[in-house]
């Protein structure tokens, strides 16, 4: 068996894998790294044994819940006539744009009275309408912008990563890293948007953040350091 | 028991070519309505079993699959190629589920989950029926016991039961490999505790 105390960080690195061992996407580094240490080590191997079942039972229940085919074609079907309104409704629009019935002479009519009021309005008070105007724009199209267009082409782009956000703790003491780490998770509404603790010396930690965190999450987190006795000073930074 | 040191090769995802998928997806782009119902039919499946998870109810499931495959047909030509196809798609669907959890006000994460789960156990003749009742009610426990996680902490059970690397969930999910690898970590001890609780053996497959 491995002695914990000497190989603890192997222990750790390993045990933190040990989920895509099971599920066999480790690289082929790796998958030796952790093949080598489960065989010799009792926690690493009742873990992997309550992965996979784990994982098991819920592959069965996938496999008994897999819609039937049926269900398939109606929902295919259903995404296909939603195409076909979509297109539809792209056809009308483009149709009502060059028509040249009466119903267009009337619209052509209408929009003429809007742009002759639209003229005069400008040309008595030209200045703060043309303000108001452009405020109004950039506003309405930040607003539509970020409530209505979902950008799935930045998707799985792997731009992610920590560090956007850090903050700078400093302790009245000097604890060990897992000590310090331990209160920083307790006192984080959410422990996940917390990604890495890293010790700077003499009680001072920079805590990176997952690019998820939000402010309101981050504020209730400065909030609850402040209020604890054992730390003496809270930053907020943002990191290289 | 299941064998010990050896990873199950039937977990792994069995990814088409990449370069076939590529192509559909291209076609799909170029409004191909073939290409799309090929594309439809191989990820449906996929999708429904990660939403499922997700949203916890199956009729928003099944709505949150269509919305993402909709997605799909419009906005296929943004795909930049930076991930896989089937992270991009799932990664939508992310999205789409946390969107339709957020809607939907009635949505309640427990309640109605022992219901539901009932109604997924049908006897296969062809198994062990002892063996496989034992593995149904380790099988609900699990279920059960994952449905108590927050969304991320299923999320990340899942796609990992669904054969997915560490990098490619942190794709799909739009958050850091190690903020993948705390979720997982977390949601392994909640699992494991609440299992404990229920007087479940997850590691010797039984319950008592």
């Amino acid at each position: 068996m491995i002695d914990r105390n000497d190989t603890g960080s192997q222990h750790d690195t390993v045990f933190a894998l040990l989920p895509w061992w099971v599920n066999n996407t480790l690289e082929s580094s790796e998958h030796r790294l952790v093949g080598e240490h489960v065989k010799t080590c009792q926690q690493c191997q009742q873990e992997t044994e309550f992965l996979q079942n784990s994982i098991h039972a819920l592959q069965d229940a996938d496999q008994l819940s897999d819609p039937e085919r049926s269900d398939v074609d109606q929902s295919f079907l259903a995404v296909m006539q939603r195409i076909d309104a979509q297109e539809q409704d792209g056809t009308t629009t483009l149709d009502n744009h060059v028509a040249s019935s009466g119903d267009g002479v009337r619209r052509s009519k209408t929009l003429a009275g809007f742009y002759d009021w639209l003229s005069s309005l400008f040309s008595r008070q030209l200045i703060p309408v043309a303000a108001m105007t452009v405020v109004v724009a950039v506003s309405g199209a930040l607003w539509w912008q970020t409530s209505y267009q979902d950008d799935y082409s930045v998707l799985s782009s792997s731009t992610s990563s920590p560090g956007a956000l850090q903050l700078s703790v400093r302790f009245a003491h000097e604890p060990e890293l897992a000590e310090a780490e331990e209160l920083l998770r307790e006192l984080m509404p959410d422990p996940d948007a917390l990604v890495r603790v890293v010790s700077a010396g003499s009680g001072q930690y920079f805590l990176d953040f997952s690019d998820v965190t939000t402010a309101v999450q981050l504020s209730a987190f400065v909030k609850a350091l402040q209020a604890e006795k054992v730390i003496d000073h809270v930053e907020l930074q943002v990191a290289n | 028991m299941l064998a010990l040191t050896v990873p199950n090769d039937e977990l792994l995802v069995s990814p088409s070519p990449v370069s076939e998928e590529q192509s559909l997806l291209e076609a799909v782009a170029n409004k191909d309505r073939v290409a799309f119902e090929t594309l439809f039919r191989r990820y449906h499946s996929r999708i429904h079993q990660f939403v499922a998870r997700m949203v916890n109810r199956h009729d928003l499931a099944e709505e949150v699959v269509a919305d993402t495959l909709y997605a799909v047909w419009s906005h296929a030509h943004t795909y930049g190629g930076r991930s896989t196809i089937s992270t991009w798609i799932l990664g939508i669907a992310h999205k789409k589920a946390l969107k339709a959890i957020e809607k939907d006000s009635r949505h309640r994460r427990t309640q109605g989950s022992e219901d539901q789960l009932l109604d997924l156990a049908e006897p296969d003749p062809a198994k062990n029926p002892e063996r496989q009742a034992g593995d149904q009610v380790i099988s609900q426990h699990v279920q059960l016991a994952l449905d108590k996680l927050s969304v991320n902490h299923r999320a990340v059970v899942q796609l990992t039961a669904m054969g997915y690397s560490c990098a490619e969930i942190g794709e799909i999910l739009d958050c850091p490999a190690n903020t993948v690898k705390t979720r997982m970590f977390h949601a392994r001890r909640q699992l494991s505790s609440l299992l404990k609780s229920a007087g479940v053996d997850v590691t010797s497959g039984e319950s008592s």
